[in-house]
């Protein structure tokens, strides 16, 4: 016959006791906190966890760029396709001057116009956002389009003198093909925000000056800054012919450096979708696995918690109930 | 007749006498049901003999006590005194790590190191939005002090624990001394009073709970010898109670075993040896080390120095201990160190596999070969290779107490061997580490674009730099720390912290499970057999009330026939 003794019945249900209000204790903190891993050794995913909530961290980032990245070439685009009308409004008028009804002093008025298109364009090409100007290529803290100290002449109107240049690199890099203006928008994907204005508009700015001094009465070859006088009216023809020339060196820059351009943005755009839709997905993927290892399945919880409580009320009782019965009571 | 009358009075009064006894047990038994310790006893009983001549008949002479019993099983409390070992490096086990895991929170409200790695690199993709943004570069600035700042804080977290459980190593000890001189006092106790042919109960009974006190502390074996007393040892025979001679251990951070330097603690601090020191001049201690042997085996004092770990003698570094907080804390110390030397070095624009190549120190003879930006305001390159500023030269991260490693303590950009050689100056890196940039201005976010010497063209809206350190992200890295390797990215180095403390924290939990379980069972075992049971007392206490009732009933019939034969005359 196996003894019991006194102690032995007191140490076995106050261990059970504690077993049991562990388990209370458990779960209601599962409950109350939502979560059922709040430390490593809560879950032996613990490191997949940390790893999900990285991923999270990280593509909520990344979707952050890519809005921000956005709004810079929405704007970009808006920007380029002023370039655009302004090429297309340039071209028209050395269509026009290029027809020999016009003088050469009906010439020389439009050049004013041609010169306000200029200016425009440098204004683009000097653009800024958010403090930096955005063709500045990797020089983003001075203006891309600056006045050469040297001018075209002193011959002609002011703005005809004044020539603009792509100034970047201040010291000059000795490194050639200096890198774009790029931004990170998933772990290992950066996308360029801008093209450096060398490239847009060195060629559209050039071939606006040199209609512009034909117009006013200059042959000048840019960028070798000569010139030549046009003699009037000896020299009409030649002149027309230099408007002719500059219609070709207008639709070229316009074709081959603004519209790769603005074709390029829309490519971009597409781009920061496609990033953006995978980004999305990773980040809601990674969330759902995440709930699924660290939130409270509250209805299992609560019927963990029923049933701890539940042990606990039993393991109460059934100590209350050894405890007070006594032989004494039936001596 | 008389005689038989005589015969029947003697019975019965060693009956009343006897049966008092047997109440007496009874209560005794009753008024230690709750002390610890206690074994029941029990009075043998014997039947007279009749000595010398024999009469006619033989009834017998009554009843007397032979002997009064602890009931004791040695086997038991052997078995006992084992789980009970086992408890105690459970527990101590699990508390410590249960600690130590708080560092490493898994929800999102508090910050980690891991969430921290997340945010810096997090700041370095934001700033190649704009990276000549104040604001952008004061945040990349201020995220890598945040986590410096908490690699800083985690590590000085598991040093102190580290700190704590060594310094409880000495308590502990002390209370082992207190132990092993108490029952050495007890073996005294108990051969005087036996040798006069008296058991010794009580004192047994104070001895096993002395035994069972030191067995949480410490794995022992117990021999009980003819006299009484027992040799108490630790596994390897070293004798820590013989006879009535408690052997003294101490816990000492000069140990005469070690003559070179001794290796030092997660705070830089010396942890302590338990030694026994067999020398009696003071000044010229002898130790023989019992550390490895206790940590090898169970028990509290185990417990504490497989947590806060245990060096060889030839070990230099504290990162060489074998224990759980230094496995943990070495984690912090690899991704310190790969900061402060890889993720610099692309910082700087040097390519950390051209080191190895060009023998590890030829980058600064030749500042051409240098291709970024960083130029540290305040440190220069010297003609010979050498460093005149150190702490400058680190790039990105450096360390309290940089600067003070002289001018050429090292040569060429700091490599992880620079970092070991050092060392023995600062013994870990992981609470120094901190961001080198004051001025969020001065950070590169380019490469120097002009490979002239002494001629710096960075470019404001150039995010190589950024782009290199990025790729640092997921580069892998091998880093051994001491006794400890790991492989992986930064975050995954971290996450292999995380994965460990769970794994070590979850398994202490179930040991101490399951050591309560075994206790339990041990205890119940032993008080199956050594306990008081009150409804066995309590049956015997009526049965005992009996006997003494029927043995005055028996003096009263004895005294009427004694009555009835005086009535005859």
């Amino acid at each position: 016959m196996t003894r019991i003794a006194e102690n032995q019945i007191a140490s076995s249900l106050v261990l059970n006791i504690s077993r049991n209000k562990r388990n209370v204790d458990k779960y209601g903190k599962e409950i109350s906190s939502g979560v059922k891993a709040e430390l490593p050794s809560d879950s032996i995913s613990s490191p997949v966890i940390i790893d999900l909530q990285s991923q999270i961290k990280r593509t909520d980032l990344h979707l952050l760029r890519i809005e921000n990245v956005r709004s810079n070439l929405v704007t970009q685009e808006g920007i380029l396709k002023n370039a655009d009308e302004i090429m297309v409004r340039a071209k028209e008028l050395a269509t026009q001057m290029s027809n020999e009804v016009h003088s050469a002093e009906s010439r020389r008025s439009t050049a004013n116009e041609i010169w306000a298109l200029r200016n425009q364009l440098v204004d683009i090409a000097n653009t800024k956002l958010d403090d930096r100007y955005v063709y500045g290529g990797i020089d983003n803290d001075d203006p891309p389009f600056d006045v050469e100290t040297t001018t075209y002449t002193s011959y002609g109107s002011a703005d005809s003198q004044r020539r603009y240049s792509f100034d970047n690199y201040d010291p000059p890099p000795t490194l050639t093909n200096p890198p774009d203006r790029a931004t990170q928008i998933s772990d290992n994907q950066f996308v360029k925000i801008s093209t450096v204005g060398d490239v847009v508009f060195s060629n559209m700015i050039d071939s606006l000056e040199k209609l512009g001094r034909a117009l006013e009465g200059y042959n000048t070859d840019i960028p070798n800054n000569t010139f030549t006088a046009f003699t009037q009216p000896t020299d009409y023809n030649l002149q027309t012919n230099t408007i002719r020339e500059t219609i070709d060196e207008l639709e070229s820059a316009r074709r081959n450096d603004l519209q790769p351009e603005i074709t390029s943005l829309g490519e971009r755009q597409k781009r920061l979708d496609f990033a953006k839709s995978l980004q999305e997905l990773m980040n809601s993927s990674a969330k759902a696995y995440l709930s699924q290892l660290q939130d409270t399945d509250i209805p299992e919880a609560a019927t963990q918690l029923s049933l701890a409580q539940a042990s606990l009320e039993a393991s109460y009782r059934v100590t209350n109930e050894l405890l007070n019965i006594s032989i004494m009571d039936y001596i | 007749m008389s005689g038989f009358t005589t015969n029947i009075l003697n019975s019965t009064r060693s009956g009343l006498s006897v049966q008092q006894a047997l109440l007496a047990v009874t209560a005794n038994n009753i008024s230690n049901v709750n002390t610890e310790g206690y074994s029941r006893q029990r009075a043998n009983l014997e039947a007279r003999i009749t000595r010398g001549e024999a009469t006619s008949l033989n009834v017998g002479q009554g009843v007397e006590v032979g002997k009064i019993e602890r009931v004791h099983d040695r086997f038991l409390e052997r078995v006992m005194q084992i789980a009970n070992s086992e408890k105690g490096t459970a527990v101590t086990v699990n508390e410590f790590l249960t600690r130590a895991e708080q560092i490493y929170a898994l929800t999102g409200e508090q910050s980690s190191v891991g969430s921290a790695l997340e945010e810096f690199f997090g700041a370095i993709s934001d700033l190649t939005i704009n990276p000549s943004s104040p604001d952008l570069k004061a945040n990349l600035v201020e995220r890598g002090k945040t986590l410096t700042s908490l690699i800083n804080s985690s590590y000085t977290y598991l040093a102190d624990l580290q700190s704590e459980a060594d310094n409880r190593l000495v308590t502990e000890i002390d209370s082992v001394n207190e132990l092993s001189r108490k029952i050495a006092s007890l073996n005294g106790e108990i051969v005087n009073q036996e040798s006069l042919g008296q058991e010794a109960s009580a004192q047994r009974d104070e001895r096993d709970l002395a035994i069972k006190e030191l067995s949480e502390k410490l794995t022992v074996e117990v021999i009980e010898q003819s006299d009484g007393q027992v040799l108490v040892t630790l596994k390897n025979g070293f004798n820590l109670v013989n006879n009535t001679t408690a052997t003294k251990l101490e816990t000492t951070k000069s140990p005469s075993f070690i003559t070179g330097s001794i290796p030092q603690s997660l705070s830089n601090e010396t942890l302590n040896y338990i030694v026994f020191n067999h020398s009696d001049d003071p000044n010229n201690p002898q130790h023989t080390n019992l550390t490895n042997v206790i940590a090898s085996e169970q028990g509290v004092v185990s417990g504490l120095l497989n947590v806060r770990g245990v060096h060889e003698d030839t070990d230099t570094s504290p990162f060489q201990a074998k224990g759980d907080i230094v496995e943990l804390a070495s984690y912090f110390e690899g991704i310190s160190r790969a900061l402060l030397t890889e993720f610099n070095q692309v910082y700087l624009g040097v390519n950390p596999e051209n080191l190895a190549s060009v023998g590890g120190n030829p980058l600064l003879n030749d500042e051409n070969n240098l291709t970024t930006a960083y130029d540290p305001s305040s440190g220069t390159f010297n003609e010979s290779g050498l460093i005149s500023n150190p702490s400058s030269l680190f790039g990105f991260f450096d360390f309290e107490g940089a600067a003070d490693t002289g001018s050429g303590s090292y040569a060429g950009l700091p490599d992880s061997a620079d970092l070991n050689n050092l060392q023995s100056s600062f013994g870990n890196y992981a609470s120094r580490i901190r961001v080198a940039i004051n001025d969020p201005s001065e950070l590169a976010t380019g490469v120097d674009l002009n490979t002239a010497p002494n001629a710096l063209n960075i470019q404001p809206g150039d995010i190589s730099n950024l782009q290199n350190l990025l790729e640092l992200r997921e580069k892998k890295f091998s880093l051994t720390i001491g006794s400890y390797s790991s492989e992986g990215s930064l975050s995954e180095i971290y996450r292999l912290g995380v994965n460990r403390i769970g794994n070590l924290a979850r398994s202490a939990e179930s040991q101490v499970k399951i050591a309560e379980t075994n206790l339990l069972f041990a205890e119940e075992q032993h008080n199956t057999y050594s306990g008081v049971s009150l409804d066995e007392e309590f049956t015997n206490l009526v049965k005992f009330q009996r006997a003494f009732q029927a043995s005055a009933r028996l003096m009263r019939v004895a005294d009427e026939l004694l009555q009835e034969i005086v009535n005859l005359i």
